[in-house]
């Protein structure tokens, strides 16, 4: 699971890493500006938290994520996602989560972009690696009745080398259907953390069900389809199509 | 329709060949997370699909022109890292319209251009894009 400092040809879960390893002048260039620099947005990220989530276009593709979390306030988190938690992780995408409360002020059509996490929380699939779950719990509580909007930029699951296409949305792990993860998928994240999703699920009893989940959230829940952004050839624009 | 956005991006390498940043609206320890960039050398853009390759833009514009530069950092060394800057392409993809007032993330993501000439667009890639946002970029290294 660990990165290596292997020249080109070396893989990374399977996929071929493009470009040179860094060079030693590159290097010594960005140690000397990181001691001039500041990096306060950077320094605010409070969390890792591991999960996993599926393409809207796709749901049968999962992948595992790594969200490096900054808490904005009571009730907006920001996350940068990655691939994995070493030094070499490939940042794959942004995911933003927000309290019911706001969600709730969302227009519908903009509801529709956004997925539920009381499931995953609850089902012990949203970990926080290596931290007590005593600790986490308050945390854990306050994210269950949280939703996000997560977009995916780099698909390295089927293989991309590099950043190809357009965003994908995301969706959340649900208890039935396409939604739920592959076990094998869950079984290799719980290995290589040493723990057991099923043994946080029954810790996590005592987390609260929201007392209701939008609906309009889930988007495939209702509708059995989902979202596709797409790019046309001969223009630049980006919009949805509905499967 | 034409908006400034100032973007601070947070950048690692992955390789010699590539970098990756996190693109906030101020330096500010409660910023806007709003967009990410992917930067490669000249060498990686043209392995890009041709059907991909619109979606990214040219720095050296931006650099030459100095709009885009590396807060903190003296002279010499900041030259010699945008050099190399001035050489690659980079896709920016922005979640967060800010600069329209945008109080959260709504909506579906934005692929930035960057400045190519002076006042002037790619005539081919300014046609029919849906939200054109010049974007002047602060550059920020890290690891």
């Amino acid at each position: 699971m660990s990165s290596t400092n292997e020249p080109t040809g070396a893989q990374k879960n399977g996929v071929p890493m493009t470009g040179k390893p860094t060079s030693v002048g590159q290097q010594v260039l960005d140690k000397g500006a990181q001691m001039l620099q500041s990096f306060k947005p950077i320094n605010n990220m409070s969390q890792h938290a591991c999960t996993f989530a599926l393409y809207s276009q796709d749901m049968t593709r999962q992948i595992e994520t790594h969200h490096f979390v900054t808490r904005v306030n009571q009730d907006f988190l920001q996350a940068a996602v990655y691939d994995s938690d070493d030094s070499n992780a490939r940042l794959i995408g942004v995911e933003y989560i927000v309290s019911d409360a706001i969600f709730e002020t969302l227009p519908p059509e903009e509801q529709n972009f956004w997925h539920s996490h009381a499931y995953e929380i609850k089902s012990g699939l949203w970990i926080h690696p290596r931290m007590p779950e005593m600790i986490v719990m308050p945390e854990l509580k306050n994210l269950a009745k949280t939703y996000g909007k997560f977009w995916c930029t780099w698909q390295t699951d089927r293989g991309d080398k590099l950043p190809i296409g357009p965003p994908s949305l995301m969706m959340s792990p649900q208890s039935e259907g396409v939604g739920v993860v592959k076990p094998e998928l869950v079984k290799k994240r719980d290995d290589n953390y040493k723990l057991s999703k099923d043994d946080l699920m029954k810790s996590r009893v005592e987390i609260a069900e929201p007392e209701w989940i939008n609906p309009t959230a889930d988007y495939w829940r209702q509708h059995k389809k989902c979202f596709e952004v797409d790019i046309e050839s001969t223009e630049i624009k980006t919009h949805t199509d509905y499967k | 329709m034409t908006r400034q956005v100032e973007a601070h991006h947070y950048c690692g390498h992955l390789n010699e060949d590539m970098r990756q940043c996190l693109i906030y609206d101020r330096p500010d320890a409660d910023a806007r997370l709003i967009g990410l960039e992917y930067i490669v050398t000249e060498e990686l853009f043209l392995t890009l699909p041709d059907t991909e390759k619109p979606m990214w833009h040219s720095h050296e514009y931006e650099v030459k022109s100095g709009v885009l530069f590396l807060p903190g950092v003296p002279g010499p060394v900041e030259r010699k890292d945008l050099e190399k800057v001035a050489k690659t392409y980079g896709k920016t993809i922005h979640f967060w319209q800010v600069d329209r007032g945008d109080e959260l993330p709504l909506g579906l993501p934005q692929v930035m251009m960057a400045l190519t000439r002076d006042g002037q667009l790619y005539p081919s890639l300014a046609k029919g894009i849906v939200s054109f946002i010049p974007t002047i970029g602060v550059f920020v290294i890290r690891f």
